[in-house]
Protein backbone atom coordinates (compact mmCIF):
# COMPACT_ATOMS: atom_id res chain seq x y z
CA UNK A 1 0.00 0.00 0.00
CA UNK A 2 2.70 2.22 0.87
CA UNK A 3 4.75 1.32 -1.96
CA UNK A 4 1.78 2.20 -4.38
CA UNK A 5 1.02 5.33 -3.02
CA UNK A 6 4.92 6.13 -3.63
CA UNK A 7 5.29 5.52 -6.82
CA UNK A 8 2.06 7.47 -7.82
CA UNK A 9 3.43 11.12 -6.22
CA UNK A 10 7.44 10.11 -6.69
CA UNK A 11 8.66 11.64 -10.01
CA UNK A 12 11.04 9.80 -12.65
CA UNK A 13 13.49 11.84 -14.70
CA UNK A 14 15.10 10.34 -17.68
CA UNK A 15 17.69 12.55 -19.56
CA UNK A 16 17.46 12.59 -23.32
CA UNK A 17 21.01 13.69 -25.29
CA UNK A 18 20.86 15.13 -28.87
CA UNK A 19 22.79 14.58 -32.07
CA UNK A 20 24.46 17.53 -30.88
CA UNK A 21 25.43 16.46 -27.66
CA UNK A 22 23.35 18.68 -25.65
CA UNK A 23 21.53 16.99 -22.93
CA UNK A 24 17.73 17.73 -21.67
CA UNK A 25 16.06 16.69 -18.09
CA UNK A 26 12.30 15.45 -18.92
CA UNK A 27 9.85 13.50 -16.61
CA UNK A 28 9.22 10.37 -17.34
CA UNK A 29 5.91 10.60 -17.45
CA UNK A 30 5.89 13.24 -20.04
CA UNK A 31 8.77 11.71 -22.10
CA UNK A 32 6.89 9.01 -22.83
CA UNK A 33 4.67 10.08 -25.37
CA UNK A 34 7.32 8.59 -27.57
CA UNK A 35 6.62 5.06 -27.95
CA UNK A 36 10.31 4.47 -29.13
CA UNK A 37 11.78 6.09 -25.46
CA UNK A 38 8.64 4.41 -23.62
CA UNK A 39 10.00 1.18 -25.06
CA UNK A 40 13.39 1.80 -24.20
CA UNK A 41 12.40 3.07 -20.00
CA UNK A 42 10.27 -0.63 -20.67
CA UNK A 43 13.48 -2.41 -21.46
CA UNK A 44 15.01 -0.69 -18.64
CA UNK A 45 17.69 1.26 -20.95
CA UNK A 46 16.78 4.34 -19.23
CA UNK A 47 19.20 4.60 -15.92
CA UNK A 48 21.26 6.40 -17.88
CA UNK A 49 21.13 9.11 -20.57
CA UNK A 50 18.96 8.48 -23.60
CA UNK A 51 21.22 9.35 -27.07
CA UNK A 52 19.10 10.44 -29.60
CA UNK A 53 21.49 10.49 -32.53
CA UNK A 54 18.71 11.28 -35.14
CA UNK A 55 17.62 14.95 -33.87
CA UNK A 56 19.51 17.58 -33.13
CA UNK A 57 18.87 20.79 -30.35
CA UNK A 58 16.55 22.85 -32.13
CA UNK A 59 14.81 19.86 -32.96
CA UNK A 60 14.51 18.30 -29.57
CA UNK A 61 13.89 21.72 -27.95
CA UNK A 62 10.52 21.57 -29.93
CA UNK A 63 9.57 18.18 -29.51
CA UNK A 64 10.05 18.75 -25.73
CA UNK A 65 7.80 21.87 -25.98
CA UNK A 66 5.04 20.11 -27.55
CA UNK A 67 5.14 16.84 -25.23
CA UNK A 68 5.13 19.04 -22.19
CA UNK A 69 1.93 20.79 -23.85
CA UNK A 70 0.54 17.30 -24.43
CA UNK A 71 1.16 15.94 -21.31
CA UNK A 72 -2.55 15.12 -20.00
CA UNK A 73 -2.97 16.82 -17.00
CA UNK A 74 -1.24 20.13 -17.03
CA UNK A 75 -2.86 21.95 -20.38
CA UNK A 76 -6.93 22.01 -21.65
CA UNK A 77 -8.12 21.90 -24.72
CA UNK A 78 -8.51 25.33 -25.80
CA UNK A 79 -4.71 25.98 -24.64
CA UNK A 80 -3.63 22.91 -26.98
CA UNK A 81 -5.55 23.87 -30.13
CA UNK A 82 -3.76 27.48 -29.95
CA UNK A 83 -0.11 25.77 -28.93
CA UNK A 84 -0.82 23.29 -31.97
CA UNK A 85 -1.59 26.22 -34.64
CA UNK A 86 0.96 28.57 -33.24
CA UNK A 87 3.37 25.53 -33.26
CA UNK A 88 2.75 24.42 -37.30
CA UNK A 89 3.09 28.30 -37.65
CA UNK A 90 7.21 27.55 -38.00
CA UNK A 91 9.21 27.46 -41.17
CA UNK A 92 8.86 24.54 -42.84
CA UNK A 93 11.61 22.99 -43.16
CA UNK A 94 11.89 22.73 -38.61
CA UNK A 95 8.28 21.36 -39.35
CA UNK A 96 9.71 18.65 -42.12
CA UNK A 97 12.82 18.04 -39.46
CA UNK A 98 10.34 17.87 -36.29
CA UNK A 99 8.86 15.49 -38.89
CA UNK A 100 11.35 13.25 -39.37
CA UNK A 101 11.47 13.25 -35.19
CA UNK A 102 8.37 12.02 -34.88
CA UNK A 103 8.76 9.52 -36.78
CA UNK A 104 12.03 8.04 -35.11
CA UNK A 105 10.57 8.84 -31.87
CA UNK A 106 6.95 7.57 -32.56
CA UNK A 107 4.71 10.14 -31.32
CA UNK A 108 1.28 9.60 -33.31
CA UNK A 109 0.12 12.99 -32.24
CA UNK A 110 3.08 15.00 -33.35
CA UNK A 111 3.68 13.09 -36.99
CA UNK A 112 0.00 13.69 -37.49
CA UNK A 113 -0.17 17.33 -36.81
CA UNK A 114 3.16 17.92 -38.58
CA UNK A 115 1.90 15.97 -41.55
CA UNK A 116 -1.16 17.63 -41.91
CA UNK A 117 0.89 21.11 -41.35
CA UNK A 118 3.41 19.73 -44.43
CA UNK A 119 0.58 18.92 -47.22
CA UNK A 120 -1.15 22.19 -45.88
CA UNK A 121 1.82 24.22 -46.42
CA UNK A 122 3.00 22.51 -50.22
CA UNK A 123 -0.53 20.99 -51.77
CA UNK A 124 -0.65 24.65 -53.86
CA UNK A 125 3.09 24.82 -54.58
CA UNK A 126 4.84 24.43 -58.26
CA UNK A 127 7.04 21.06 -58.47
CA UNK A 128 10.00 23.26 -58.56
CA UNK A 129 9.33 24.58 -55.24
CA UNK A 130 8.35 21.49 -54.05
CA UNK A 131 12.21 20.12 -55.43
CA UNK A 132 14.04 23.16 -53.32
CA UNK A 133 12.43 22.07 -49.91
CA UNK A 134 12.46 18.81 -50.04
CA UNK A 135 16.41 19.38 -51.80
CA UNK A 136 15.72 16.90 -54.33
CA UNK A 137 16.99 17.49 -57.74
CA UNK A 138 14.75 16.33 -60.84
CA UNK A 139 15.89 12.48 -62.37
CA UNK A 140 13.55 12.94 -64.75
CA UNK A 141 14.23 13.56 -68.76
CA UNK A 142 12.84 16.88 -70.05
CA UNK A 143 10.77 14.56 -72.60
CA UNK A 144 9.94 12.36 -69.30
CA UNK A 145 8.60 15.48 -67.22
CA UNK A 146 6.63 16.72 -70.06
CA UNK A 147 4.74 13.33 -70.88
CA UNK A 148 3.74 13.56 -66.80
CA UNK A 149 2.58 16.72 -67.34
CA UNK A 150 0.49 16.19 -70.30
CA UNK A 151 -1.52 12.94 -68.37
CA UNK A 152 -2.93 16.02 -66.67
CA UNK A 153 -2.53 19.08 -67.47
CA UNK A 154 -5.25 20.48 -65.51
CA UNK A 155 -3.30 19.08 -62.52
CA UNK A 156 -1.01 22.54 -63.00
CA UNK A 157 -3.20 24.94 -64.09
CA UNK A 158 -4.59 27.45 -61.49
CA UNK A 159 -2.91 30.00 -59.29
CA UNK A 160 0.11 28.01 -58.18
CA UNK A 161 1.95 29.11 -55.10
CA UNK A 162 5.79 29.72 -56.18
CA UNK A 163 7.19 30.41 -52.57
CA UNK A 164 9.73 28.34 -50.51
CA UNK A 165 7.52 28.37 -47.31
CA UNK B 1 16.68 12.73 -47.17
CA UNK B 2 13.20 12.24 -45.75
CA UNK B 3 11.94 8.44 -45.40
CA UNK B 4 8.80 6.92 -46.94
CA UNK B 5 7.23 6.52 -44.05
CA UNK B 6 7.45 10.39 -43.81
CA UNK B 7 6.40 11.34 -47.45
CA UNK B 8 3.52 8.23 -47.33
CA UNK B 9 2.35 10.51 -44.36
CA UNK B 10 2.23 13.80 -45.99
CA UNK B 11 1.34 12.20 -49.31
CA UNK B 12 -2.15 10.55 -47.71
CA UNK B 13 -3.19 14.43 -46.87
CA UNK B 14 -2.92 15.94 -50.49
CA UNK B 15 -5.56 16.45 -52.40
CA UNK B 16 -5.95 14.94 -55.46
CA UNK B 17 -4.80 18.13 -57.51
CA UNK B 18 -1.24 18.52 -55.95
CA UNK B 19 -0.68 14.46 -55.80
CA UNK B 20 -1.10 14.52 -59.46
CA UNK B 21 1.37 17.36 -59.98
CA UNK B 22 4.34 16.22 -57.61
CA UNK B 23 4.45 13.18 -59.55
CA UNK B 24 7.04 15.07 -61.78
CA UNK B 25 8.82 16.34 -58.85
CA UNK B 26 11.48 12.96 -59.36
CA UNK B 27 10.83 9.30 -60.10
CA UNK B 28 10.74 8.06 -56.48
CA UNK B 29 7.80 10.77 -55.81
CA UNK B 30 6.29 9.52 -59.28
CA UNK B 31 6.59 5.71 -57.80
CA UNK B 32 5.26 6.48 -54.17
CA UNK B 33 2.65 8.60 -55.56
CA UNK B 34 1.47 6.11 -58.31
CA UNK B 35 1.93 3.08 -55.76
CA UNK B 36 -0.76 4.34 -53.32
CA UNK B 37 -3.79 2.74 -54.60
CA UNK B 38 -2.75 0.24 -51.79
CA UNK B 39 -3.34 3.14 -49.00
CA UNK B 40 -6.54 1.19 -47.08
CA UNK B 41 -7.89 4.38 -45.73
CA UNK B 42 -8.63 6.74 -47.97
CA UNK B 43 -9.41 10.29 -47.48
CA UNK B 44 -13.11 10.86 -47.31
CA UNK B 45 -14.82 13.95 -47.94
CA UNK B 46 -17.77 15.79 -48.58
CA UNK B 47 -19.41 16.98 -51.61
CA UNK B 48 -21.75 19.91 -50.15
CA UNK B 49 -24.22 21.30 -52.61
CA UNK B 50 -23.96 25.09 -52.32
CA UNK B 51 -26.46 27.09 -54.99
CA UNK B 52 -27.80 25.32 -58.32
CA UNK B 53 -24.84 24.17 -59.76
CA UNK B 54 -22.07 24.81 -57.42
CA UNK B 55 -20.27 22.38 -54.93
CA UNK B 56 -18.02 23.02 -52.66
CA UNK B 57 -15.35 20.27 -50.68
CA UNK B 58 -15.14 19.74 -46.86
CA UNK B 59 -13.11 17.45 -45.52
CA UNK B 60 -14.35 14.61 -42.93
CA UNK B 61 -11.24 15.14 -40.50
CA UNK B 62 -11.83 19.06 -40.09
CA UNK B 63 -15.54 19.72 -41.87
CA UNK B 64 -15.45 23.26 -40.96
CA UNK B 65 -13.24 23.94 -43.66
CA UNK B 66 -14.02 24.91 -47.12
CA UNK B 67 -11.37 22.89 -49.11
CA UNK B 68 -12.57 24.27 -52.34
CA UNK B 69 -15.02 24.45 -55.03
CA UNK B 70 -16.22 22.81 -57.89
CA UNK B 71 -18.77 24.32 -60.28
CA UNK B 72 -20.70 21.23 -62.28
CA UNK B 73 -20.10 21.56 -65.53
CA UNK B 74 -23.17 20.85 -67.98
CA UNK B 75 -25.22 24.22 -67.75
CA UNK B 76 -27.98 21.98 -69.62
CA UNK B 77 -28.35 20.28 -65.84
CA UNK B 78 -30.53 22.72 -64.13
CA UNK B 79 -30.48 22.82 -60.73
CA UNK B 80 -28.49 19.28 -60.17
CA UNK B 81 -28.86 16.43 -57.40
CA UNK B 82 -26.24 14.28 -56.63
CA UNK B 83 -27.69 10.65 -56.38
CA UNK B 84 -25.07 8.43 -55.32
CA UNK B 85 -21.00 8.22 -55.43
CA UNK B 86 -18.19 5.86 -55.31
CA UNK B 87 -14.69 6.59 -55.27
CA UNK B 88 -14.30 9.85 -57.15
CA UNK B 89 -17.46 9.68 -59.38
CA UNK B 90 -20.68 11.09 -58.66
CA UNK B 91 -23.77 10.30 -60.48
CA UNK B 92 -25.73 13.35 -61.32
CA UNK B 93 -29.29 14.28 -62.37
CA UNK B 94 -31.14 17.16 -63.22
CA UNK B 95 -35.35 17.37 -62.47
CA UNK B 96 -36.38 18.55 -65.61
CA UNK B 97 -35.39 15.84 -67.84
CA UNK B 98 -36.22 11.80 -66.97
CA UNK B 99 -33.76 9.98 -68.73
CA UNK B 100 -30.53 12.15 -68.99
CA UNK B 101 -27.89 10.86 -65.81
CA UNK B 102 -24.33 12.51 -65.66
CA UNK B 103 -21.23 10.92 -64.32
CA UNK B 104 -18.90 13.48 -62.53
CA UNK B 105 -15.65 13.85 -61.38
CA UNK B 106 -15.39 16.90 -59.27
CA UNK B 107 -11.77 16.64 -59.02
CA UNK B 108 -10.84 17.07 -62.82
CA UNK B 109 -14.28 18.17 -63.43
CA UNK B 110 -14.86 15.56 -66.28
CA UNK B 111 -17.81 14.42 -67.07
CA UNK B 112 -19.91 11.88 -69.05
CA UNK B 113 -23.98 12.04 -69.78
CA UNK B 114 -25.97 8.91 -70.00
CA UNK B 115 -29.52 8.08 -71.01
CA UNK B 116 -31.46 5.99 -69.36
CA UNK B 117 -33.23 4.08 -72.54
CA UNK B 118 -36.08 2.35 -69.95
CA UNK B 119 -38.56 4.69 -68.61
CA UNK B 120 -41.72 6.68 -68.46
CA UNK B 121 -41.56 9.95 -66.79
CA UNK B 122 -40.59 7.24 -63.63
CA UNK B 123 -37.91 8.80 -61.07
CA UNK B 124 -35.98 5.35 -59.49
CA UNK B 125 -36.38 4.19 -56.38
CA UNK B 126 -33.06 3.61 -55.21
CA UNK B 127 -29.90 4.27 -57.80
CA UNK B 128 -25.80 2.92 -57.38
CA UNK B 129 -22.97 3.67 -58.49
CA UNK B 130 -20.43 0.84 -58.20
CA UNK B 131 -16.95 -0.37 -59.26
CA UNK B 132 -16.68 -4.13 -60.34
CA UNK B 133 -12.78 -4.99 -60.17
CA UNK B 134 -13.27 -8.46 -61.68
CA UNK B 135 -14.95 -6.77 -65.13
CA UNK B 136 -12.52 -4.18 -64.37
CA UNK B 137 -15.89 -1.30 -64.82
CA UNK B 138 -17.85 1.23 -63.53
CA UNK B 139 -21.74 -0.05 -63.14
CA UNK B 140 -25.01 2.10 -62.56
CA UNK B 141 -27.58 0.87 -61.38
CA UNK B 142 -31.56 2.18 -61.68
CA UNK B 143 -34.13 0.71 -59.51
CA UNK B 144 -37.67 1.27 -60.75
CA UNK B 145 -41.13 -0.57 -59.59
CA UNK B 146 -41.12 -3.69 -62.00
CA UNK B 147 -37.37 -3.80 -63.16
CA UNK B 148 -34.06 -2.38 -62.84
CA UNK B 149 -31.01 -1.46 -64.96
CA UNK B 150 -27.73 -1.89 -65.42
CA UNK B 151 -25.39 0.48 -66.93
CA UNK B 152 -22.01 -0.72 -68.17
CA UNK B 153 -19.98 2.52 -67.97
CA UNK B 154 -16.92 1.32 -70.36
CA UNK B 155 -19.21 -0.63 -72.73
CA UNK B 156 -21.57 1.86 -72.66
CA UNK B 157 -23.97 -0.66 -72.47
CA UNK B 158 -27.56 -0.82 -70.68
CA UNK B 159 -29.23 -3.92 -69.79
CA UNK B 160 -32.81 -3.81 -67.78
CA UNK B 161 -34.02 -6.97 -65.63
CA UNK B 162 -37.13 -8.21 -64.07
CA UNK B 163 -37.38 -7.85 -60.44
CA UNK B 164 -38.51 -11.16 -59.06
CA UNK B 165 -40.11 -9.84 -55.79
CA UNK B 166 -42.25 -7.26 -57.36
CA UNK B 167 -44.08 -7.30 -54.17
CA UNK B 168 -41.54 -5.51 -52.14
CA UNK B 169 -40.85 -2.62 -54.49
CA UNK B 170 -44.27 -2.10 -54.87
CA UNK B 171 -44.41 -1.64 -51.18
CA UNK B 172 -41.20 0.61 -50.95
CA UNK B 173 -43.15 3.21 -53.95
CA UNK B 174 -45.22 3.76 -51.22
CA UNK B 175 -43.09 5.12 -48.64
CA UNK B 176 -40.87 7.62 -50.54
CA UNK B 177 -40.67 9.45 -53.47
CA UNK B 178 -37.41 10.06 -52.76
CA UNK B 179 -34.59 8.20 -54.60
CA UNK B 180 -32.84 5.37 -52.41
CA UNK B 181 -28.79 6.10 -52.93
CA UNK B 182 -27.10 2.55 -52.80
CA UNK B 183 -24.46 1.61 -50.62
CA UNK B 184 -21.03 -0.02 -52.67
CA UNK B 185 -19.01 -2.54 -50.55
CA UNK B 186 -16.80 -5.21 -52.00
CA UNK B 187 -18.94 -5.86 -54.68
CA UNK B 188 -22.20 -5.41 -53.51
CA UNK B 189 -24.59 -2.50 -53.64
CA UNK B 190 -27.32 -2.40 -50.62
CA UNK B 191 -30.46 -0.60 -50.63
CA UNK B 192 -32.33 -0.23 -47.32
CA UNK B 193 -36.52 1.06 -47.25
CA UNK B 194 -38.25 1.86 -44.00
CA UNK B 195 -41.76 0.48 -45.14
CA UNK B 196 -44.62 1.04 -43.66
CA UNK B 197 -48.05 -0.22 -45.14
CA UNK B 198 -51.46 -1.49 -44.19
CA UNK B 199 -52.89 -4.42 -46.32
CA UNK B 200 -55.99 -6.13 -45.41
CA UNK B 201 -56.33 -3.89 -42.48
CA UNK B 202 -53.05 -5.28 -41.16
CA UNK B 203 -50.52 -2.70 -39.99
CA UNK B 204 -46.73 -3.73 -40.69
CA UNK B 205 -43.78 -1.77 -40.18
CA UNK B 206 -40.74 -3.27 -41.39
CA UNK B 207 -37.21 -2.60 -42.84
CA UNK B 208 -36.75 -3.96 -46.13
CA UNK B 209 -32.85 -4.22 -47.43
CA UNK B 210 -32.48 -5.07 -51.27
CA UNK B 211 -28.72 -6.08 -52.76
CA UNK B 212 -27.44 -6.33 -55.98
CA UNK B 213 -24.15 -9.32 -56.47
CA UNK B 214 -22.38 -7.68 -59.14
CA UNK B 215 -20.70 -11.00 -59.83
CA UNK B 216 -24.20 -11.62 -61.37
CA UNK B 217 -25.76 -8.36 -61.25
CA UNK B 218 -28.80 -10.10 -59.73
CA UNK B 219 -31.24 -8.14 -57.79
CA UNK B 220 -31.84 -9.76 -53.86
CA UNK B 221 -33.51 -9.33 -50.73
CA UNK B 222 -30.95 -9.28 -47.93
CA UNK B 223 -32.91 -11.28 -44.65
CA UNK B 224 -34.41 -9.18 -42.36
CA UNK B 225 -32.03 -8.56 -39.46
CA UNK B 226 -33.60 -9.37 -35.94
CA UNK B 227 -33.42 -6.21 -34.28
CA UNK B 228 -35.61 -4.40 -37.11
CA UNK B 229 -38.38 -6.92 -36.66
CA UNK B 230 -40.01 -5.33 -33.53
CA UNK B 231 -43.07 -4.13 -35.29
CA UNK B 232 -44.61 -1.89 -31.86
CA UNK B 233 -41.05 -0.55 -31.59
CA UNK B 234 -41.69 2.29 -34.86
CA UNK B 235 -38.07 2.09 -35.57
CA UNK B 236 -36.53 3.71 -38.17
CA UNK B 237 -33.63 2.48 -39.79
CA UNK B 238 -30.85 3.69 -42.63
CA UNK B 239 -27.35 2.16 -44.04
CA UNK B 240 -24.29 3.70 -44.11
CA UNK B 241 -20.74 3.06 -45.20
CA UNK B 242 -18.75 1.95 -42.06
CA UNK B 243 -14.61 1.38 -42.24
CA UNK B 244 -15.26 -0.40 -46.33
CA UNK B 245 -18.35 -2.17 -44.48
CA UNK B 246 -22.15 -1.80 -44.65
CA UNK B 247 -23.26 -0.41 -41.54
CA UNK B 248 -26.79 -0.48 -40.46
CA UNK B 249 -28.35 2.60 -37.56
CA UNK B 250 -31.40 3.38 -35.95
CA UNK B 251 -33.88 3.56 -33.05
CA UNK B 252 -36.82 5.16 -32.57
CA UNK B 253 -37.56 8.90 -31.48
CA UNK B 254 -38.60 8.22 -28.07
CA UNK B 255 -35.47 6.55 -26.78
CA UNK B 256 -32.68 9.12 -27.39
CA UNK B 257 -30.36 6.02 -28.51
CA UNK B 258 -29.22 5.23 -31.95
CA UNK B 259 -27.64 1.81 -32.52
CA UNK B 260 -25.39 1.31 -35.15
CA UNK B 261 -24.73 -2.29 -36.25
CA UNK B 262 -22.27 -3.42 -38.63
CA UNK B 263 -22.17 -5.97 -41.41
CA UNK B 264 -19.26 -8.68 -40.43
CA UNK B 265 -19.22 -12.28 -42.01
CA UNK B 266 -22.79 -11.93 -43.10
CA UNK B 267 -23.83 -11.23 -39.54
CA UNK B 268 -24.94 -7.83 -37.89
CA UNK B 269 -23.26 -6.76 -35.02
CA UNK B 270 -23.73 -4.13 -32.42
CA UNK B 271 -20.95 -1.54 -32.90
CA UNK B 272 -22.08 1.39 -30.39
CA UNK B 273 -24.71 2.38 -28.63
CA UNK B 274 -25.17 6.80 -29.62
CA UNK B 275 -26.65 8.64 -26.76
CA UNK B 276 -28.66 11.21 -28.56
CA UNK B 277 -30.41 12.97 -25.67
CA UNK B 278 -28.84 16.65 -27.06
CA UNK B 279 -30.02 15.41 -30.70
CA UNK B 280 -33.32 15.91 -29.61
CA UNK B 281 -36.21 17.05 -31.89
CA UNK B 282 -34.24 14.96 -34.66
CA UNK B 283 -35.61 12.02 -36.61
CA UNK B 284 -33.85 8.94 -37.64
CA UNK B 285 -34.69 9.99 -41.39
CA UNK B 286 -32.95 13.79 -40.57
CA UNK B 287 -29.47 12.25 -39.76
CA UNK B 288 -26.90 11.21 -42.07
CA UNK B 289 -23.87 8.75 -40.36
CA UNK B 290 -20.99 9.84 -42.68
CA UNK B 291 -18.44 7.66 -40.92
CA UNK B 292 -15.30 7.70 -38.63
CA UNK B 293 -12.30 10.05 -38.47
CA UNK B 294 -8.73 9.54 -38.25
CA UNK B 295 -9.26 9.56 -34.16
CA UNK B 296 -12.43 7.49 -33.64
CA UNK B 297 -15.10 10.22 -34.11
CA UNK B 298 -18.52 9.41 -35.76
CA UNK B 299 -19.53 12.41 -38.08
CA UNK B 300 -23.05 12.96 -38.25
CA UNK B 301 -24.88 15.41 -40.83
CA UNK B 302 -28.62 16.99 -39.75
CA UNK B 303 -31.21 19.05 -40.60
CA UNK B 304 -32.50 21.40 -37.81
CA UNK B 305 -33.41 25.03 -39.46
CA UNK B 306 -29.86 25.13 -40.76
CA UNK B 307 -27.66 22.03 -42.10
CA UNK B 308 -25.20 20.76 -39.70
CA UNK B 309 -22.42 17.97 -39.22
CA UNK B 310 -22.05 17.26 -35.63
CA UNK B 311 -19.42 15.01 -34.30
CA UNK B 312 -19.57 12.45 -31.75
CA UNK B 313 -16.63 11.25 -29.39
CA UNK B 314 -17.31 7.45 -28.67
CA UNK B 315 -15.16 7.77 -26.07
CA UNK B 316 -16.89 10.77 -23.97
CA UNK B 317 -19.59 9.31 -25.37
CA UNK B 318 -21.37 12.59 -26.17
CA UNK B 319 -21.05 14.89 -29.31
CA UNK B 320 -18.60 17.38 -29.00
CA UNK B 321 -19.19 19.78 -31.58
CA UNK B 322 -22.28 21.05 -33.81
CA UNK B 323 -20.69 22.68 -37.29
CA UNK B 324 -23.31 25.14 -39.20
CA UNK B 325 -22.38 24.46 -43.11
CA UNK B 326 -25.40 26.41 -44.58
CA UNK B 327 -27.67 29.37 -42.85
CA UNK B 328 -30.15 28.42 -45.42
CA UNK B 329 -32.48 26.29 -44.28
CA UNK B 330 -34.85 26.30 -47.89
CA UNK B 331 -31.96 24.82 -49.61
CA UNK B 332 -31.28 21.49 -49.75
CA UNK B 333 -27.93 20.30 -49.11
CA UNK B 334 -26.70 17.04 -50.35
CA UNK B 335 -23.63 15.62 -48.09
CA UNK B 336 -21.92 12.53 -50.09
CA UNK B 337 -18.90 10.90 -48.95
CA UNK B 338 -16.83 10.72 -51.69
CA UNK B 339 -12.88 8.99 -51.19
CA UNK B 340 -10.55 10.86 -53.02
CA UNK B 341 -9.16 8.79 -56.10
CA UNK B 342 -5.51 9.99 -55.81
CA UNK B 343 -4.96 7.63 -58.67
CA UNK B 344 -6.50 8.54 -61.43
CA UNK B 345 -4.51 6.17 -63.85
CA UNK B 346 -5.87 3.07 -62.30
CA UNK B 347 -9.39 4.12 -61.97
CA UNK B 348 -11.83 3.78 -64.91
CA UNK B 349 -12.16 7.35 -65.32
CA UNK B 350 -8.88 7.84 -67.32
CA UNK B 351 -9.28 4.54 -69.04
CA UNK B 352 -12.68 6.28 -70.39
CA UNK B 353 -10.46 9.28 -71.22
CA UNK B 354 -8.56 7.53 -73.70
CA UNK B 355 -11.31 5.82 -75.45
CA UNK B 356 -12.54 9.54 -75.68
CA UNK B 357 -16.10 8.64 -74.32
CA UNK B 358 -15.43 10.96 -71.94
CA UNK B 359 -15.65 14.93 -72.67
CA UNK B 360 -13.59 17.24 -71.20
CA UNK B 361 -14.96 20.07 -70.36
CA UNK B 362 -13.42 23.87 -69.03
Amino acid sequence: MAEASSSITEKFFLTLKSSDGDEFVLEESIAIQSITIKNMVEDGCSSSVIPLSKVDTETLIKVIEYMKMHSSTSSNEEEIENFDKKFVSNSINTILNILEAANFLDINNLLELCAEAVANRIKNKTPEAVRKIFNITSDFTPEEEAEIRNETPWAFEGNLDHSLD
Amino acid sequence: MESYDILFSVFTRLPLKSLLRFQSVSKSWNTIISDQPKVSNPKKLLLVQIDDSMFEFRDLESPQIVRGKQQFPLKIFRNPTALCSYNSLVLMKTHIDYKEYALWNPYTNECQTIACPYLNGMTPHGCGLCYDPSDDDYKVILIFKSFYAVYYVKRNYWRKKTISFSEEVRDLDAKSCECCSGISVDGYVFWGFNVNKISQLVYSYYYRIIYVDLKSDELKVLPQPNFTRDRYRQELFRLTSLEGRVGLYGGNNRSKELDVWIMEQDEWKLLIKINCNNFSGYYIENIVLLGYTRNGDILFHARWEVERIFIYDPKRRRFVKSIQISNDSKRYIIPICLESSYFPKSNAMHAQEKEGNFIKLE
